[in-house]
């Protein structure tokens, strides 16, 4: 997580820079560049923030295109990270704000449950040790996380996804969503404290799928 | 004797401690108190797993073309965002034609350098030249004190006949 925080990065904030000029002279191709190396990022964000579907397709790309429309009003005194995940977060609160007096969404729980690595259904397991009803309970978990975390107000949302996803610090967090560093720490407990009552009843099996998660990952380093 | 930290006050830095973030002392402060409360110590665990499980949560990955359909949106949106250019394209069209008559109007051109005789042997027509037609006086001819009071004279009879002629 840590070496994804692209927004920490000298050498990523200084080409983001160096896009950015290129970008308010209108060169096409160095917004397209921008937009490839921020788009997994951003999409991935507007996924947890509205839930899957075409509805987040649109909102990450409007995301792209208000920033290519706002440019000249981007000082560069937060990385372009920063900067992108404030304006997908706008439009995301914007959006579940216009859902509320609108039809109700239809969540993807089978997106949910089995989107790692692009997987649109159950698969075989990878690991062998792990049985079906292992696959299927972590399925479960996952769909009860996403649950939970959809659940929470936007702006404790926001916060959890930023610090425990996307691996920004309270300071780039801060920025993003515009209000002091103490606050960013108290909505973080608060969305800790929410989640823990929503997943009480998962809370043993959610400590025995994360170790295992965490083996997994240590064995695949 | 130190006292002991408020549960509330540990939880809130759970977090920090979690992320090594947190300054030795207070490591140190949230430690103790951790091995001494059962319930906070549950909290740490519970705020690691549920950490972990956000980061279980995979990925959805952009769709192919992605970047492409942000171009698109954005010349589409170039062509949406002007229809005032579509609406007023006559005025778009006579705007600069009228601004070039209109500068050709205001901006003076350049006269001749008038000497004294030949400001006194004819009249002053405009008060745009009167600044330059005094300065070359005043640089070309030693009577340039005569000449300028001639010209003051000349002036106003000048801009008299203007303001006639303009009424």
């Amino acid at each position: 997580m840590a070496s994804e925080n692209l927004a920490t990065s000298g050498a990523t904030a200084e080409l983001d820079a160096a896009l950015v000029d290129r970008c308010r002279s209108n060169d096409a191709a160095a917004f397209n560049a921008v937009v490839a190396r921020h788009k997994a990022r951003v999409f991935r964000f507007v996924c947890r923030m509205v839930g899957p579907g075409p509805d987040a397709d649109d909102l990450a790309q409007e995301t792209f295109v208000k920033a290519y429309t706002s440019l000249a009003g981007f000082r560069g005194s937060a990385s372009l990270t920063t900067w992108l995940f404030r304006i997908a977060g706008n439009l995301c609160i914007d959006y579940r704000r216009r859902r509320k007096h609108g039809p109700a969404r239809a969540v993807s729980l089978t997106a949910a449950l089995f989107a790692d690595e692009g997987r649109e259904g159950p698969s075989e397991p990878r690991d062998p040790r792990d049985g079906p009803e292992a696959e299927a309970l972590r399925g479960e978990l996952r769909g009860q996380v996403y649950a939970a975390i959809d659940a929470l107000p936007d702006k404790l949302r926001m916060v959890v996804l930023l610090y425990d996803i996307e691996g920004l610090t309270y300071d780039e967090i801060s920025q993003v969503v515009g209000c002091p560093m103490g606050t960013v720490k108290s909505r973080l407990f608060s969305a800790r404290c929410s989640l823990r009552s929503a997943l009480s009843a998962y809370m043993g099996d959610l400590a025995l799928a994360t170790s295992a998660h965490t083996d997994r990952r240590g064995s695949a380093r | 004797m130190m006292r002991p930290a408020p549960c509330r006050r540990v939880q809130r830095r759970l977090d920090d401690f979690a992320a090594g973030s947190l300054p030795a002392g207070e490591a140190w402060k949230v430690q103790q108190h951790l091995a001494a409360c059962a319930k906070c110590a549950q909290t740490l665990n519970d705020f690691g797993a549920l950490r972990t499980a956000a980061s279980m949560l995979e990925p959805e990955a952009p769709p192919p073309g992605f970047e492409d359909a942000v171009m698109c949106r954005i010349v589409a949106q170039g062509l949406r965002g002007t229809p005032w250019l579509v609406r007023f394209r006559w005025a778009a069209l006579t705007a600069p034609v009228a601004l070039a008559l209109a500068l050709g109007l205001l901006v003076p051109r350049p006269e001749p350098t008038r000497t004294l005789r030949s400001v006194a042997a004819a009249p002053i027509d405009v008060g745009v030249t009167r600044a330059s037609g005094r300065l070359a006086v005043a640089a070309s001819d030693p009577l340039a004190d005569l000449a300028a009071a001639n010209l003051v004279e000349l002036d106003g009879a000048a801009v008299g006949a203007n303001r006639d002629a303009d009424l």
